[in-house]
């Protein structure tokens, strides 16, 4: 099943601290996400979560890239639906059916400006 | 010819013969408490996914455009708390593994229901309301451990994944590589120097990629190359064998479970919202238990109703009624693949106060009627052949419904059944 890639250019301050949010939407859900920020540090997260990723002049040295796959184990649950928020503003809705795939990968990459 | 049409008229005299008697199934806790309570079947249930749908919903329906308080028709609404909040929502460890209380506020739901067709006087329509409640209790979840480590094991190979795939953006943003087959020839010994995949496994995955026959020019094909790395991983660690594994587990319903609900009516019969009359509440308990082996199956019911006497004299003085009424019964299957015994029995209880009296000294005195029947009955079946199944049923059905004095059944019926068409009749 093709990966499915998303990219988000977004203008930061340089003092500005920008946090990420993933939201899982469904009950019976679950994900693991690897988050690629500038420099040697990268997190490991699972299921819902919130990350700071730093200061704009940091995020903009390099592009920051959010490695998720989520997952449903709930029969009643037709979609694998999770949501990429920055600073408390939704900038993706990823959904697809379980029948297309029950294990999706996502690639989102973040470009600061 | 003979024999299927006599066939028919044996299966005919049995049918009528079960439809006299009360269904077992009848007196179990419903699905939506509140329409059973005013006796509607609404056309859909709507079941609302957050706490601003409930409010929209409670509001279109129930208000008229004077913010007036209306009573919709055939309306029908059910409300599960836990699922509303999206904190207990998305707990994933209990959801596939809840202990009892969280069982319990699981499958809490508060139903409402309406319509302007509840009958009085046998004839006129008035305005009712029922409100519900239902919730079940699963005893003995045996397979919650099982499903949290498969789960665990599910999180660690995506996420072993999740590194695979960011190592191949990294490789590629180098810009150095040009060809896939070098390209897979350096992740492959980049994931084993890692960790993150055993030298066997970093084989087969190489292997698994050898067969998709990949485009070797990596410029121009990077995303189809690193879609088929995900797809060659997600094979070698049969991600998908363990989602499907769980939830396999999650639609297991073996075990034993009791299930509650809890309704009650509210009638207006003069249309004004301000005056209202409870004229019947009940409540259900119903506990089965089903092994995994599907060999037996038990049902039990208990159905207790209370009815208000001075508006069922009013309102409905056609209609006889008892102020309190208990239903109770059982039911136990044993199948197996060639013969199945069932056995099932009907209680039911019923008291009415005729008349309270205190005299000068304080003295109370109560006349009330009481009433109460029992049927049972035993089922056997025997597939003779593939086609061909003997029945038997005998036992005793309720006096109170039955309209011939006789209630003993007893009747035996050879079912043939006709068959499904054949693959090759439907290719001819």
């Amino acid at each position: 099943m093709p990966i499915y890639r998303y990219k988000h250019r977004r203008p930061v301050k340089d003092q500005e601290e920008v946090i990420l949010k993933i939201q899982l939407l469904d009950q019976g859900s679950a994900a693991s996400h690897l988050i690629d920020i500038p420099g040697p540090n990268d997190n490991d997260a699972l299921n819902s979560c919130t990350v700071v990723l730093g200061r704009g002049r940091d995020l903009k040295k390099e592009r920051t890239l959010i490695f998720s796959s989520p997952v449903n184990v709930d029969p009643n649950v037709n979609d694998i639906q999770l949501e990429f928020y920055l600073n408390d503003e939704m900038i993706q809705h990823h959904t697809n059916p379980k029948t297309v795939d029950v294990s999706p990968q996502i690639i989102m990459t973040l470009n600061f400006e | 010819m003979k024999s299927i049409f006599l066939t028919l008229l044996i299966l005919l005299s049995f049918y009528s013969n079960a439809q006299d008697k009360e269904k077992i199934s009848l007196l179990k806790a419903p699905s939506s408490p509140a329409s059973v309570v005013i006796g509607t079947q609404p056309a859909a249930i709507t079941r609302p996914k957050s706490w601003e749908a409930v409010e929209a919903s409670v509001f279109s329906n129930f208000l008229n455009s004077n913010s007036s308080l209306v009573i919709p028709d055939d309306f029908a609404l059910e409300v599960s708390p836990y699922w509303l909040n999206s904190k207990t929502k998305l707990d994933i460890e209990k959801f596939v593994d809840p202990n009892i209380g969280t069982s319990l506020l699981q499958n809490l739901s508060f139903s409402v229901a309406s319509t302007k067709n509840f009958l009085i006087y046998d004839t006129v329509k008035t305005d009712a309301v029922g409100l519900g409640l239902r919730t079940m209790i699963r005893f003995g979840e045996k397979n919650g451990e099982r499903k949290k480590d498969i789960l665990k094991n599910v999180l660690a190979k995506v996420t072993v994944r999740n590194h695979i795939i960011k190592i191949t953006e990294d490789f590629n943003a180098e810009k150095k590589i040009k060809s896939t087959k070098i390209f897979i020839k350096k992740l492959r010994r980049h994931i084993i120097d890692v960790g993150l995949v055993t030298e066997s496994q970093a084989d087969e995955l190489v292997t698994i990629l050898d067969d998709k026959s990949l485009p070797d020019d990596l410029v121009a094909k990077f995303d189809e190359v690193q879609d088929a790395i995900k797809d060659a991983f997600d094979k070698l660690r049969d991600v998908g064998g363990d989602l499907h594994a769980i939830e396999s587990l999650q639609k297991d319903l073996s075990g034993f479970k009791i299930e509650f609900a809890a309704a009650t009516s509210l009638n207006f019969p003069d249309h004004r919202t301000e005056y209202s009359i409870i004229p019947k509440t009940v409540a259900w308990i119903t506990p089965s238990w089903q092994p995994k082996d599907q060999h037996f199956e038990f049902l039990g019911v208990l159905r207790y109703s209370w009815y208000d006497g001075e508006y069922y004299k009013k309102y409905l003085p056609t209609q006889n009624y008892f102020d309190h009424n208990l239903d109770f019964g059982a039911r136990l299957v044993f199948k197996s693949d060639r013969f199945s015994l069932e056995g099932e029995m009907i209680g039911r209880r019923s008291k009415q106060l005729i008349e309270r009296t205190v005299d000068s000294e304080g003295f109370v005195t109560e006349k009330s009627k009481t009433s109460g029947d029992f049927q049972w009955l035993l089922n056997f079946n025997y597939r003779l052949t593939e086609s061909i199944v003997l029945s038997y049923n005998f036992g005793k059905k309720f006096n109170l419904v039955s309209e011939t004095a006789n209630s003993l059944i007893s009747v035996a019926t050879l079912n043939f059944g006709l068959g499904a068409p054949k693959l090759e009749n439907i290719k001819k």
